[in-house]
């Protein structure tokens, strides 16, 4: 079927008359490039959030290209690598240009990875039949931030090298088979040497031909399965037509991919990178070594003070659990609902991971090296799990009626008001002095929250003022969920009142 | 000409003077490093333009004028950002 509309798209580019539509004609005459390899895609698919690991692929491309390039002039030795990092920086032509948009991208795949990952996660792309194909991703997820991890190392700056340090260290805490495998594949028995040159061949040959293989095998799957439809929202026909992969999907993902290289590019013109001091072990005594933004998560997790001695096999068993759990998500959560209204244990559950995982790596770019109490965590890390998992169950009250999923339960609201206009006058009263205390408690929650960050910003963090903070938020938390429920509650009354004819009308039709 | 030609024609000229410009630069500098990376984005984006309305008169949606004109526009700030710059 794909194949015949493929082609039904091919005889119509041949009808236009166009130089352009005639010249792509003739490409694809001699190259084949409109012969129907890829399936054809919807049309409801043309949306940026359908093609964050496209973007990540095309992360990989400017990767690849700008990392070939800085591999002619790089040499993987301790006492090269810094040297040859600086020569292509400053005596290379586009040299700072070429490391900064390298960095960058890199960045950015880490990040549209994530985001990917998160999609699929709150619109269940995990569910069957793509089980294996959420496994498969998750694995290139791995890799993606081996990239990471592996990349850090190369410039030997003193940042670069003490956090890696940091993650090498962490690997000794492994059970004994598994610390010995990780300590052979990343450090050697040689040393700096040894350790730089196998991060060196994880970076540019192992780890992309992990990488290539495992998007072969879920594009593989993509063609099999196709794309998942979307949750939300009507798919009328014209969404569900079907597009042949080239031009037009091809076109899209161009236009998306140009959009996405505009972005780098002013990016790392407007904050170009700076090189950091060489490294020495010296020099790295003297600095609070810890990794890049994205493995600071992990890392203000082991600087919790409960897990800085014995407790660090714990803490690295937890983190591996997170990490394991998502791999496995397909058979936790199996149910077939894929609305996330009909999801809230998932959903909830979701939101309080990307919170706690934003909040660790906000924690630990302001607390560099310093130890984190027990108390502190538990305040910190506990009241980001209450104020969203109360904002989104109030979300949930508010969107979702109760004893049945949403879109179905119309008829279970409360029932009409039949105190006559006495009662009603004094149903306004409350509601409106409910509102006004809700907006004064409101008030008071974001005026103390920022007061808060502002002090924690001037004066460094302090038990007291994370604790403050943390009521403050707890605060605005609560008042946002009751005023959703109340909000709900009073849509519902207005429902009541504006349609018992048709409610009754409703009912009769529904027993018919 | 069709209408997407129309548009492609003057984009690809754009492009065209965007690339024989960026040729011209000594890259070693910071500023041309700059230069470089402002008219490589004009150029990006008159590409993402073109693209972008290929695909809408192929599916047979409209393409927006506000669009056009912000697409445009970013594109001609991108420009001038260059040549301020340079």
């Amino acid at each position: 079927m794909g194949h015949e509309e493929g082609q039904q798209t091919r005889g119509e580019d041949k009808a236009d008359k166009g130089k352009i539509a005639r010249l792509a004609n003739w490409v694809s005459e001699q190259t084949g490039l409109t012969y129907p390899l890829f399936r054809p895609v919807p049309e409801y698919s043309l949306n940026p959030f359908y093609w964050l690991g496209a973007l990540s692929v095309v992360a990989f491309i400017i990767q690849g290209v700008t990392g070939v390039i800085m591999m002619l002039y790089y040499i993987p030795s301790p006492t090269q690598a810094y040297s040859t990092t600086l020569y292509i920086f400053k005596s290379v032509y586009f040299g700072e240009f070429l490391e900064t948009v390298h960095l960058y991208t890199a960045y950015a795949m880490i990040m549209l990875a994530f985001m990917h990952m998160m999609r699929g996660y709150f619109v269940s792309v995990h569910k069957s039949p793509r089980q294996v194909m959420w496994m498969v991703g998750m694995l290139m997820g791995f890799v993606t931030l081996g990239f990471g991890f592996t990349g850090y190392l190369l410039p030997w700056t003193v940042v670069s090298k003490a956090g890696t340090d940091v993650g090498v260290g962490m690997m000794a805490a492994l059970p004994a088979p598994i610390a010995n495998l990780a300590n052979f594949l990343v450090v050697g028995a040689g040393g700096d040497s040894t350790e730089l040159l196998r991060f060196y061949d994880l970076h540019v040959v192992v780890l992309p031909a992990v990488l290539l293989g495992l998007l072969a095998a879920k594009m593989y799957m993509l063609e099999t399965h196709g794309v998942a439809e979307p949750v939300t929202g009507k798919l009328t026909e014209r969404l569900k037509r079907t597009l042949p992969i080239f031009p037009d999907v091809t076109v899209y993902l161009l236009e998306l991919a140009v959009i996405f290289g505009v972005g780098m590019l002013l990016i790392s013109a407007i904050f170009p990178i700076a090189i950091a001091p060489e490294y020495s072990p010296q020099a790295a005594a003297a600095i609070a070594a810890q990794p890049d933004w994205y493995f600071l998560w992990i890392y203000q997790i082991l600087k919790i003070s409960v897990f800085e001695t014995v407790g660090l096999p714990v803490a690295l068993t937890f983190v591996a659990a997170v990490m394991g759990a998502l791999v496995v998500l397909p058979f936790i959560d199996k149910g077939q609902d894929r609305r996330m209204l009909d999801r809230p244990k998932f959903i909830i559950l979701g939101a309080v991971f990307i919170a706690e995982i934003v909040v660790l790596a906000a924690w630990g770019l302001i607390t560099p090296g310093q130890i984190i109490s027990n108390v502190a965590a538990v305040e910190v890390l506990g009241g980001t799990a209450l104020i969203v998992t109360l904002a989104v169950s109030g979300v949930y009250m508010a969107l979702r009626p109760s004893g049945g999923s949403a879109g179905h339960g119309s008829s279970s609201g409360p029932s009409a008001p039949t105190g006559g206009p006495a009662l009603q006058e004094k149903e306004d009263k409350w509601t409106g002095g409910a509102m006004t205390a809700l907006m004064a408690f409101g008030a008071l929650g974001i005026g103390i929250s920022i007061d808060s960050i502002v002090q924690l910003a001037s004066f460094g963090v302090t038990a007291s003022m994370v604790t403050r903070l943390t009521i403050s938020l707890s605060l605005l938390a609560a008042v946002v969920a009751l005023t959703l429920v109340l909000l709900r509650r009073l849509g519902k009354k207005l429902d009541t009142l504006e349609g018992r004819s048709s409610l009754n009308v409703g009912g009769k039709l529904e027993l018919n | 000409m069709n209408s997407t030609e129309k548009i492609a024609v003057p984009l690809l000229l754009v492009q065209t003077a965007s690339v024989v410009f960026l040729w011209s630069l000594d890259t070693l500098t910071q500023v041309s490093q700059t230069i470089f990376t402002l008219f490589l984005a004009a150029d990006l984006l008159s590409f993402g333009l073109m693209a972008h309305v290929f695909l809408s008169l192929k599916t047979g949606s409209t393409v927006q004028g506000t669009t056009l004109v912000g697409w445009g526009l970013a594109i001609m700030i991108l420009f001038v950002a260059g040549f301020i710059v340079s």
